[in-house]
C-alpha cells in the first residue's frame, strides 16, 4: 500500500506543477504550442532527453537486455547517442532556424512549403498519426505492466484477476492506463508546450535520479558489482541452461542453488565453446528452450528464445535512431528554443544522458535472467526485480514512480503535438488562419488530444501484453524510413515535390508490408537477421533520388528561401 | 564539417565491434567488455558533439533566424 502512496503522492505533485506553469501561459496558441520560442539549453536538453526516453528506454531496455543480454545497449542505446546527436546538430538547428524565420509550428507546413505542395501534409499528417499511436501505446502498456506487479496484493478482493497469479490484488493495467492518461492531460492541457517542457524537465530529473539509485541498491543486494555478474543464466557442460543463484527476500541475502537450477536448454547444443558461459554478458546468438508456465491452466508451454544478436543485426539497427529527425513531437521542442545557442547543451550532452540511464537497466536486465523465471513477460522485468531485490515499499514506490516519470515524459509531448498538428495542418490549413479566435483553437486542438488518448487507451488494452521493445522498434523503423525526407528537404536542392511523394509512399508501403509480415508487432527480421528499418529506408531514400531526377526542379524562389546560406 | 563527418563515420565503424562478439570478459570490477567499449563509445559521441559545437557551429543559421527576430522586433519596440 506504501508503494502505491507514493506513486499517487507523484501524481499529484505533477498535476500541481501543471496548474503552477498554467500561471506562466500566455494565453496564445503560440505560447500552447511553441511555447512563443522561449526555452533555454537546461530545459530544451531535458524536454528533448525526457521525450526520447519512454517506456522503451527503462522498461524495454531492461526487458530486452533480461532476453539478449548485454548488447542491448550498442544495439540500440551507443548508436542512438551518435545518429541523435547528428541530427540534433545537423538537422534539427536549421530546422529550428527556417522554422523560426517562416513561422512553422509543425513539420508538415515545413514539408509543405520546401515541396511546393499542400498535398503532402494530407498524405503525412495519418501517416504521423499512424506511427506517433504505437509509441502511444507502449507508454500506457508500459505503464500497466510496471504498476501491477509492484502494488501486488494491496487489494486482493478488488482486483482478483491478475495478468499472472503472483500478481493477485495489484492496480490492474486498465486503471494504471486510465490514470495515466487523464494526469498527462490535465497538466499539457493546463500549461500548454511550456508546461510540457517544464514537467518534462522534472521528470526527467525524477528518472535519471531514481535510476541511479535503483541500480544503487540492486548492487548492494546482489552483493556488489563484481557478485552481480555471476548471477546471469549459465550454460553448464551438458548443454543446460542453469540459475546458480536464487534471492532470499527473508535474509535478503543471495544464495546458491544446490545444484544449480535447470531452466532450459541450449537448442542443437554440439559444441564445447558455449560451456560454463554466461550468455547474457556478450553477444553470440545462441539459441535456448524454455518453458513457460500458462496462469490460467498452470500446463508449462514451451517456448524458444535467443540470446545474444547475429552481428548483421547489430549492425542494420543502426538504421533505427535516424527516427529521431522524423518525430513531430521532438520537431515541435526544437522550435520551443530561444535561439540556436540552446542547442550546444543538447548535443554536447545527449550521449551522456543516454549512457546514464541505459547502462543501469541494461545491466539489471542480465543479472536479472539469473533470478527470475524465463517465461516473465519483459517490460515486467524491471519492476519484478526491484520489487525482489530492493524490498522496502518507500523505495519501490519511489523507483516506480521514476519509471512512470520517463513514460509520462514522452506521453505529453506526444499528445500536445498531435493536438498541434491536427489544428494547425488540417482545420486552420482548410479554414485560414483567421477562421477561428485563438481560443476556438485551442479547443480543437484538445478535443483531437483526447479523441486519438480514447483511442489509444483502447487499443493499449487490446494488446496489453505485447513486447514494449519491439512496438517501439516498429514505430521507430516507420519514422526511419521517412528520414531520407527531411534530410533532402534541408540538404538536397534537387530534391522535388514527386520524389518527396514517392519517398513517402515507398515507405509506407515498405513498412506496412513488413508490420503485417511481422504479425503486427513482433520482432521480425529479414534473411539473416537484418531489421526491416534498413531495408524500409533504403527503398525510401532511392525512390526519392530517382524520382526527383526524373522530375521537374523546385523553383528558384523555393530554393533561394531554404538554402539561404547557399545563393 | 569536414572533419565533423569524418570522425562521424569513423565511428559509426568502430560502432560495429565484432572482436568483443564472444567474450564475456569482465572489466572495471564487474563490467563485461561488449558494454564497457560502448560506455566509451558513448563519451567518443559526446566529444564529437563537443568538438561541433565549439568549431564547427552553424553559425549563418543562427544569424539568418537572429535577422527574422530583429525584423519581428521592430516594429513592436516602435509601437
Amino acid at each position: 500500500m506504501n508503494v502505491l502512496l507514493i506513486i499517487v503522492g507523484y501524481l499529484i505533485l505533477l498535476l500541481l506543477l501543471g496548474w503552477g506553469s498554467s500561471r506562466m501561459f500566455r494565453g496564445t496558441s503560440k505560447d500552447f504550442f511553441v511555447a512563443s520560442h522561449s526555452i533555454g539549453p537546461f530545459l530544451l536538453l531535458m524536454s528533448v532527453f525526457g521525450t526520447t526516453m519512454t517506456a522503451f528506454a527503462l522498461v524495454g531496455s531492461t526487458g530486452k537486455s533480461f532476453e539478449r543480454g548485454i548488447g542491448t545497449y550498442g544495439l540500440m542505446a551507443s548508436i542512438s547517442g551518435l545518429v541523435h546527436m547528428a541530427i540534433f546538430f545537423l538537422v534539427g538547428i536549421r530546422l529550428w532556424a527556417l522554422g523560426k524565420r517562416n513561422g512553422y509550428l509543425t513539420q508538415i507546413q515545413f514539408f509543405r512549403e520546401r515541396f511546393e505542395s499542400q498535398g503532402i501534409g494530407y498524405l503525412l499528417f495519418p501517416i504521423l498519426v499512424l506511427l506517433v499511436v504505437p509509441y502511444l501505446l507502449i507508454g500506457i502498456i508500459g505503464a500497466g505492466k510496471v504498476i501491477e506487479p509492484v502494488t501486488a496484493g494491496a487489494f486482493p478482493e478488488l482486483f482478483s484477476n491478475p495478468t499472472i497469479p503472483a500478481w493477485a490484488g495489484g492496480v490492474p493495467p486498465w486503471l494504471t492506463g486510465l490514470v495515466i492518461c487523464c494526469v498527462v492531460l490535465t497538466y499539457v492541457f493546463l500549461g500548454g508546450s511550456r508546461g510540457t517542457a517544464i514537467a518534462n524537465a522534472f521528470q526527467t530529473l525524477v528518472f535519471m535520479g531514481m535510476g541511479i539509485v535503483a541500480f544503487y541498491f540492486v548492487v548492494q543486494s546482489l552483493g556488489g558489482l563484481e557478485q552481480a555478474g555471476k548471477v546471469p543464466m549459465r550454460i553448464n557442460e551438458q548443454g543446460d541452461v542453469v540459475q546458480d543463484f536464487r534471492y532470499a527476500p527473508e535474509t535478503r541475502q543471495l544464495t546458491p542453488h544446490v545444484p544449480p537450477k535447470k531452466i532450459g536448454k541450449v537448442a542443437d547444443f554440439s559444441s564445447t565453446d558455449h560451456t560454463d558461459k554466461h550468455p547474457h554478458l556478450s553477444r553470440d546468438a545462441i539459441r535456448v528452450e524454455f518453458s513457460k508456465k500458462n496462469p490460467k491452466t498452470g500446463e508449462l508451454k514451451p517456448f524458444e528464445r535467443e540470446i545474444g544478436m547475429p552481428l548483421i543485426t547489430f549492425i542494420t539497427y543502426l538504421f533505427i535512431p535516424l527516427s529521431v529527425g522524423m518525430f513531430p513531437h521532438l520537431f515541435q521542442h526544437w522550435l520551443t528554443a530561444r535561439n540556436a545557442r540552446a542547442f550546444k547543451l543538447t548535443v554536447i550532452a545527449h550521449p551522456i544522458c543516454i549512457m546514464i540511464v541505459w547502462v543501469p537497466c541494461v545491466l539489471i536486465g542480465s543479472w536479472a535472467s539469473g533470478l527470475l523465471p524465463p517465461g516473465i513477460p519483459p517490460p515486467a522485468v524491471l519492476s519484478t526485480t526491484l520489487k525482489l531485490l530492493v524490498g522496502d515499499p518507500w523505495l519501490t514506490g519511489l523507483l516506480t514512480a521514476g519509471v512512470l516519470a520517463a513514460i509520462m515524459s514522452s506521453l505529453d509531448s506526444q499528445f500536445l503535438c498531435l493536438g498541434t498538428v491536427f489544428t494547425n495542418d488540417i482545420v486552420m490549413h482548410k479554414a485560414g488562419d483567421k477562421a477561428y479566435t485563438d481560443k476556438q483553437k485551442l479547443k480543437i486542438a484538445r478535443m483531437f488530444i483526447v479523441g486519438i488518448v480514447t483511442l489509444t487507451y483502447v487499443l493499449a488494452m487490446l494488446v496489453k501484453n505485447a513486447n514494449v521493445f519491439d512496438l517501439a522498434i516498429w514505430c521507430f523503423s516507420g519514422f526511419a524510413a521517412l528520414f531520407p525526407l527531411v534530410f533532402s528537404a534541408l540538404y538536397w536542392k534537387r530534391a522535388t515535390r514527386a520524389g518527396a511523394f514517392a519517398c513517402v509512399g515507398s515507405a509506407l508501403v515498405s513498412w506496412l508490408y513488413f508490420f503485417h509480415k511481422s504479425g503486427y508487432g513482433g520482432e521480425y527480421f529479414i534473411g539473416p537477421g537484418i531489421v526491416p528499418a534498413a531495408v524500409c529506408f533504403l527503398v525510401s531514400s532511392f525512390a526519392m533520388i530517382g524520382v526527383s531526377l526524373l522530375t521537374t526542379p523546385p523553383s528558384s524562389s523555393t530554393v533561394d528561401r531554404f538554402f539561404p546560406n547557399q545563393s | 564539417m569536414k572533419i565533423f563527418w569524418i570522425v562521424f563515420l569513423a565511428l559509426l565503424f568502430l560502432h560495429q565491434d565484432g572482436w568483443n562478439w564472444g567474450t564475456e570478459e569482465i572489466v572495471w570490477g564487474g563490467m563485461p567488455i561488449g558494454l564497457f567499449y560502448h560506455v566509451l563509445f558513448s563519451l567518443a559521441c559526446s566529444g564529437l558533439g563537443t568538438w561541433a559545437v565549439f568549431r564547427a557551429w552553424p553559425k549563418e543559421w543562427e544569424r539568418y533566424a537572429e535577422q527574422t527576430v530583429q525584423k519581428e522586433q521592430t516594429p513592436d519596440s516602435q509601437a
